[in-house]
């Protein structure tokens, strides 16, 4: 049990904003990049309909996820509000770990410290490739960063609400 | 006033840990979210044909555990080559209607590094370990000397800088005076002439050392695209090249080799090969292959999206077992006046190798 009365609705809300902001991110998987994602079943896979974010699709991924785990992070420590400013620049920072270790000489290097016993794990089997087949992308840091700066007053907002 | 009682419960904290971990399964699981996202099945997708990508990336790791790779010159020194972490590249290849696949040329992405360790009989000024560096990309033609790029090679007192030119080879110690070769072949002979300085020698012997690497990595890359064949009609045996004139004493004229797949069924990942040489003559070198070259764990995924080929190859980045496993002797003949022989010095043992990965970029 997170919390009571109205400081559980402001969880509650930040929570299903998260849920929101997640779906959409898979929306773009689904729809524009033809189920594209390692997690999605095969039925997803191949989706040859109409792309509906267009050149949006392209980053909006890497926006909504930082400001969605930024919103669910809020809520866990809604009791903390003080904390807001951090968990912002935690989960930036993370984000831009996992971004920049897709650039050589990282990615080659964090690929071969990937245990081998990943391997035959679901997701956890992908490390390695998601380290030397992704790309490294400026305007993916840019998205995240966005998507930080964006994180921050809606979470302000939903926490002031407690007060 | 009243405040709101802080019902705070430090417990809560815990709820982060999950949170954490999804986030980084998400990460992952979506290729990062740009455009770069990996999409891979281990599932065939029946009989359409396959598209082949024009460039690949390709990496070369160590062998899991302590196996390393020895290349054994005669009774002359031991060289120990130690990759480290990834050795990453590129190659481009040409694909024709039957996915039959020629490799036209490759490069190795700065960063990539091996250390070398060098043990001689006896004493030499060369033994010791160094390392060899890429510091710009390097750019070959398959089966010629690289046309461009450069590297260093670095002992703890010397650093030296091998630079790629249009027109030959420039080497400088620590910064010092650049010294010249004409060509490549011009370079790495020097490793052979003991009246050369020791630190030329030794980035000569780097340069050949990288040439013999890139030389193994394609005798097995050029086999990839044939092996789905060879589970069809298994074992695959070739007679090899004719060697030109008289053998040497107690050595055929034209061995054969026989590549042989240890699976049943259709291929799979993890299957196994064993690539086996007997008297084997490669005409373009006159070096003679005997032994044998075991090709483990079968590495082959596919893009079902696009029905493109992801990552085809042997072993795994990641420490993953099997890879490219010799037990082989290269020969190199000699001729005195039209007579061909084969001296011990000039019997090249490898053991041990390395895993091989080619993966769509």
């Amino acid at each position: 049990m997170l919390a009571f009365g109205g400081q559980r609705r402001s969880e509650v809300s930040l929570l299903a904003l998260a849920l929101l902001l997640l779906t959409t991110g898979i929306m773009v998987y689904t729809i524009d990049r033809g189920g594209a994602a390692y997690f999605l079943p095969d039925w997803a896979a191949g989706h040859t309909g109409p792309a509906i974010f267009g050149p949006l699709g392209d980053y909006l991924p890497t926006f909504v996820h930082p400001l969605a785990f930024i919103l669910i992070t809020a809520a866990i420590l809604r009791p903390w509000p003080r904390l807001l400013p951090a968990i912002c620049a935690a989960w930036f920072t993370i984000e831009c770990l996992f971004e920049v270790g897709q650039m050589a000489p990282f990615d080659s290097r964090i690929a071969a410290a990937v245990p081998s016993w990943f391997d035959g794990i679901p997701v956890l089997q992908i490390t390695a490739d998601y380290f030397t087949r992704g790309t490294y992308d400026p305007l993916d840091i840019l998205s995240i960063g966005l998507g930080t700066v964006m994180a921050y007053p809606i979470a302000r907002i939903f926490l002031r609400g407690d007060s | 006033m009243i405040h709101p009682r802080n019902s705070a419960q430090p417990s809560r904290i815990l709820w982060l840990l999950p949170v954490a971990v999804l986030a980084a399964l998400s990460i992952v699981a979506t290729g990062g979210g740009g455009g770069d996202d990996v999409v891979i099945d281990d599932n065939d997708t029946g009989d359409l044909p396959l598209n082949i990508l024009p460039t690949y990336n390709f990496f070369l790791a160590n062998l899991p555990g302590d196996a390393g790779f020895t290349v054994s010159v005669g009774s002359l020194f031991t060289i120990s080559v130690d990759i480290d972490s990834l050795f990453p590249g590129s190659v481009d290849l040409d694909t024709d209607a039957n996915n039959n696949v020629t490799f036209r040329s490759y490069s190795a992405r700065p960063s990539a590094r091996f250390d070398l360790t060098v043990s001689s009989i006896g004493t030499s000024p060369l033994d010791g370990t160094f390392a060899v560096i890429v510091t710009e990309e390097i750019n070959a033609m398959v089966d010629e000397a690289p046309g461009s790029g450069a590297f260093e090679v670095r002992t703890q007192l010397e650093t030296v800088v091998v630079s790629i030119l249009s027109s030959g080879v420039q080497l400088s110690l620590n910064g010092g005076t650049a010294v010249v070769y004409n060509t490549w072949d011009e370079f790495t002979d020097v490793f052979e002439d003991d009246n050369e300085e020791t630190w030329q020698r030794r980035a000569a012997l780097a340069a050949s050392g990288f040439e013999f690497v890139f030389e193994r990595f394609f005798e097995i890359a050029d086999v990839l695209d044939e092996l789905e064949a060879v589970t069809l009609s298994n074992p695959r045996i070739e007679v090899c090249d004719m060697f030109t004139g008289a053998p040497p004493n107690g050595v055929l004229p034209q061995g054969d080799s026989t590549l042989t797949w240890l699976g049943s069924g259709e291929l799979l990942p993890d299957d196994d090969f064993d690539w086996q040489f007997n008297q084997c003559w490669n005409d373009a070198k006159d070096d003679l292959f005997d032994g044998m070259i075991s090709l483990e764990n079968y590495t082959e995924t596919i893009d079902t999206n696009t029905n493109t080929l992801f990552e085809i190859g042997f072993g795994g980045v990641s420490g993953q077992p099997g890879g490219v496993i010799y037990e082989l002797t290269i020969s190199e003949t000699e001729e005195n006046q039209g007579v061909f022989t084969i001296s011990p010095d000039n019997v090249v043992t490898l053991n041990g190798g390395f895993a091989l990965i080619i993966q769509a970029p």
